[in-house]
């Protein structure tokens, strides 16, 4: 790649980070907010959102150490609940042909939902470093700034407002999932298939299992009756926003 | 939501413990398909499986999570989600519809 197609490639993954960041910042102040309230230090809650990066993740560890659980008890519960990306990054990283290694170890802490979402449903052209670096580092740094935030407003929010930014997460997936179910309608049906067999799951088991057992189960069904799907990125195209 | 401002943990040795476990925890997790994904050689099926992964994890996370989201007030919840799909459908910008649905879920918790 030339100088040029780095720069644009690395702009359009900046402005792609936009939404990513709408829903970041909401979440993590109320994370910061919550946290600051069961007692971790301004440091510890930045730390936690620098290195975990993880919403639901960092939720549970405060939420666990509100509730005195053991080191042991919160690391098991933690690595449950992100199992899950241990599937998006198989899914992201097995798009690239060609990454070194030292790239992967850097680029691989960046695994988000959301930053997964964006991704993965961007056109096939996206898949190259400087995007990659522009979408995630850019999510990143929201998600930190959101923190930030957070603590040092903790005191002033209205708790209305806090509670209110609690669905930002799931309306930006919203957004991303109907524009391919109205294209491809074997899509809409999968979309549908996951939503009936994980609303069973989830009232049977710890929700991050539920979540993992109707993914995979979903796409193998998937992966079984939709065959002519063009490669990723060019059915369900997204608009460039 | 709790208001009172006493810290309801006091240890801080252990908080910063805990920070500690939330990296050790999660990075290797997202590392370690990232470095062995490329050695492996996928069949037609399987990176079918990978294309299907994206719009079936979302959904998962979505629903039925979603209505759970605003504490002891599904009618909020509920309307927020409508106020996201809708937006959807009519290709409303992304981050707009972030905002649509956190002020329709507000409006509901003061009205």
């Amino acid at each position: 790649m030339d100088l040029a197609t780095v720069k644009s490639e690395l702009f359009l993954g900046i402005r792609h980070a936009i939404p990513v960041a709408f829903g970041y910042i909401p979440v993590s102040i109320a994370y910061a907010v919550y946290a600051s309230q069961v007692g971790f230090s301004p440091v510890e809650i930045m730390l936690l959102s620098m290195f975990c990066y993880s919403g639901s993740g960092q939720f549970l560890a405060v939420s666990m150490a509100e509730n005195h659980a053991g080191l042991v008890a919160i690391a098991i519960g933690l690595f449950l609940l992100n199992f899950r990306y241990f599937i998006m990054s198989t899914c992201v990283f097995s798009r690239f042909e060609k990454l070194a290694n030292l790239k992967r170890i850097f680029f691989s802490h960046f695994i988000t939902d959301e930053t997964f979402a964006i991704f993965t449903t961007a056109d096939k052209r996206r898949v190259n470093s400087a995007y990659f670096l522009g979408l995630f580092i850019t999510s990143w740094f929201s998600w930190c700034f959101g923190s930030l935030i957070g603590v040092l407003a903790s005191t002033v929010l209205s708790p209305n407002l806090t509670l209110a930014m609690g669905i930002a997460i799931y309306a930006l997936f919203i957004a991303i999932i109907i524009p391919g179910c109205k294209k491809d309608h074997r899509l809409g049906l999968l979309v549908l298939s996951v939503i009936v067999i994980n609303s069973v799951l989830y009232h049977l088991m710890a929700e991050s299992w539920s979540v993992v057992i109707s993914t995979v189960v979903c796409s193998l069904l998937g992966a079984f009756f939709i065959k002519d799907k063009e490669q990723y990125g060019s059915t369900v195209k997204r608009a460039e926003r | 939501m709790k208001v009172s401002k006493e810290k309801i943990v006091d240890d801080s040795s252990r908080l910063l413990l805990i920070v500690l476990l939330g990296f050790i925890v999660t990075y290797p997790v997202r590392a370690i398909p990232a470095l062995f994904i490329s050695k492996l050689e996928l069949t037609p099926f399987w990176q079918r499986f990978l294309d299907m992964v994206p719009y079936c994890a979302l959904t998962a996370l979505v629903f039925p999570g979603v209505f759970y989201c605003v504490k002891d007030n599904h009618l909020a919840a509920c309307v927020g989600t409508a106020a996201a799909i809708l937006s959807g459908i009519l290709k409303v910008p992304f981050a707009l519809t972030v905002v649509i649905a956190v002020i329709a879920v507000y409006l509901i918790l003061v009205l």
